[in-house]
């Protein structure tokens, strides 16, 4: 029963957490950065689908996709402002993206306060799924995660503009040979994968605690995910948050609520000792 | 070698010497004191990561963990001051040595993400065993370390001035070169015959035992140790006080400490937006003046110097 209980949760969460992984993986494998304000655009996607539902009265699917879509516009901007001008200095690109995170934390604490919102649930109810109970809003979050990392393969593998940055992430020189501008297919990489993060960011908000700092767990999880599945790859990062997700879940239920977080942690120590390109992973050179 | 020390260093130092001869009121005394902490630790962050290039965000680990272990020892053991400092510093810089057999193998942001994650792991730690460590509220009736706010005074500014002088001597002498060549170019390095691991595990060290006499010092004038020893934004505080005033350098980072203390006092009513105020700085260092304000106010005064001679 407990069984049944960690499968069903453990992969809610590891879809979750997929999305958000694929666009982190995304921006490292195009851009070549580790962008280390990717919990960043998570956190926004969960505030702004808040304001849209609270104060401009939407309808919280309505919200949810506005707020996915403004996210991304904030990626691209992020990409140009900030990204772009510290692609030469080597250390400071991962300061820039920090200090991103950072000063977005204090502007929403300055705007919102450190109190937790509560946002409605978008689909109420709850249903039966193996014997286990499970919130409809979940189940949302399942087929919304899942629907949009299958479109987005299929984006990639299809679409024109998906195959350019398949080719900028093989090799940007020779794609800008054939005709591809790497700097524009890097800022749209990060505006695609911030709105996959500010997706699931809306998504979770009825569930997940939408408050200032939220943006840093999720971050390290990412980058947990990532040094698991290998970075790089983006079927690695699928596989590694849903094993992450199991993880937790297990670790919740079988030994104690606080310990979950540690587990992303411990990943990233192990996995750095033992196989630093992680499960899938090209190795990486610095 | 003692003529590798910047004057204005010397000068600074000796302004502040004399501080408490102008203006003794325990207030400004404590703002200052704090600051020279401040300076210690952003000096100390420097010989590490501004010499070999690699963010340590996660520097309140090496000060919360020595300052709560002396306060531990020297609360239960009825230890002097000085002696759970040392213990202090010892237990930083233990903890430093091993958890960098893992953490001075990775580089970029590897090493700033794992940096970060060992800070708050500890940080987490330290809540889940607050029976040793009083959990949020922290350990207090800790013994003071002098009797008052001007011998303290003295105390971290002589301890500053000492730090100074020592990593501006070291970074400027064969050693500091060495990391600096680390630091551009590992491989190359390496190929000259240079012991990269050990350089940089000595360096990771001294940086964590300079941080942990600073906690020592810090729970001993406070007479209390925080939990915010351990915290995030005390790492973050501390990487832009260093960023500021010039990474790399060790002259920026002191400068940088005590300007930003300063401000922030002379900030103290917008509390709130202290963090936001800190970050901003950051975000515009690193595009107007990326290589720190004290470099960049060299620059400028040495153009209109040059003007006027011109």
């Amino acid at each position: 029963m407990i069984f049944m209980e960690i499968l069903v949760f453990g992969l809610f969460k590891g879809a979750i957490y997929a999305l958000i992984a694929v666009g982190f993986t995304l921006i490292f494998g195009v851009a070549r950065v580790i962008n280390l304000g990717h919990g960043t655009f998570y956190m926004l996607g969960a505030y702004l689908t808040y304001v849209f539902i609270a104060y401009a009265g939407l309808n919280p699917f309505l919200s949810l996709a506005i707020s996915a879509i403004v996210v991304g516009f904030v990626g691209v901007s992020m990409d140009y402002i900030l990204i772009r001008p510290m692609r030469e200095m080597g250390a400071y690109v991962t300061v820039v993206t920090l200090a991103f995170a950072l000063l977005s934390q204090y502007i929403i604490f300055a705007i919102f306060g450190s109190r937790a919102r509560n946002i409605p649930d978008f689909v109420t109810g709850n249903v039966v799924v193996f014997g286990v109970n499970v919130a409809n809003q979940r189940l949302f979050v399942l087929f919304l995660a899942t629907a949009t990392i299958i479109a987005f393969g299929l984006f990639l593998k299809n679409a024109r503009f998906g195959k350019a940055i398949r080719a900028v992430a093989q090799n940007p020189d020779a794609s800008q040979l054939m005709g591809v501008e790497p700097g524009k297919v890097f800022a749209i990489t990060v505006g695609i994968a911030a709105s996959m993060a500010g997706l699931a960011g809306g998504a979770i908000s009825p569930i997940w605690n939408v408050e200032p700092t939220m943006w840093l767990f999720p971050l390290i999880k990412a980058f947990s995910i990532v040094v698991l599945g290998g970075i790089g790859s983006l079927p690695g990062s699928i596989i590694g948050a849903f094993i992450l997700g199991f993880a937790e879940t297990a670790t919740a239920f079988l030994i104690s609520n606080y310990l979950q977080n540690m587990v992303s942690l411990i990943i990233i120590v192990l996995v750095l000792l033992i196989k630093p390109s992680g499960l899938m992973g090209r190795t990486l050179r610095h | 070698m003692l003529r590798n020390i910047p004057k204005i260093g010397l000068v600074f130092f000796g302004v502040f010497a004399l501080l408490p001869f102008f203006a003794d009121s325990p207030y400004i005394l404590g703002v200052i004191t704090m600051a020279s902490l401040y300076a210690v630790w952003a000096m100390s962050w420097d010989i590490f990561s501004g010499y070999t290039g690699e963010i340590n965000f996660g520097y309140a680990f090496f000060i919360g963990t020595a300052a709560f272990a002396g306060a531990i020892f020297g609360t239960r053991l009825g230890l002097t001051p000085w002696l759970s400092i040392t213990i202090g510093a010892l237990t930083a810089t233990f903890l430093a040595l091993i958890t960098g057999i893992l953490t001075l193998r990775l580089r970029g942001p590897y090493f700033t993400i794992i940096t970060m994650s060992i800070n708050i792991a500890f940080s987490e730690l330290a809540l889940v065993l607050w029976k040793w460590t009083g959990g949020e509220e922290g350990i207090s009736g800790i013994e003071p370390l002098t009797d008052g706010p001007a011998s303290d005074y003295y105390v971290t500014l002589i301890f500053s001035f000492v730090v100074f002088v020592v990593l501006v001597i070291l970074s400027r002498s064969k050693h500091g070169q060495i990391l600096i060549a680390i630091r551009e170019n590992e491989d190359a390095a390496e190929a000259s015959g240079i012991n990269t691991i050990i350089y940089r595990v000595l360096m990771f060290g001294l940086s964590a035992f300079i941080a942990g006499i600073g906690g020592g010092l810090h729970i001993h004038i406070q007479m209390h140790a925080s939990h915010d020893l351990l915290s995030l934004s005390l790492s973050t505080m501390i990487l832009i006080m260093a960023i500021f005033g010039g990474m790399g350098t060790i002259i920026g980072p002191m400068f940088g400490a005590y300007g930003l203390s300063i401000l922030s006092e002379l900030l103290r009513n917008l509390a709130e937006y202290r963090m936001l105020i800190y970050t901003g700085i950051l975000v515009l260092t690193i595009f107007y003046a990326p290589n720190g304000i004290f470099l960049r106010m060299k620059t400028l005064f040495s153009a209109i110097l040059s003007k006027r001679k011109g």
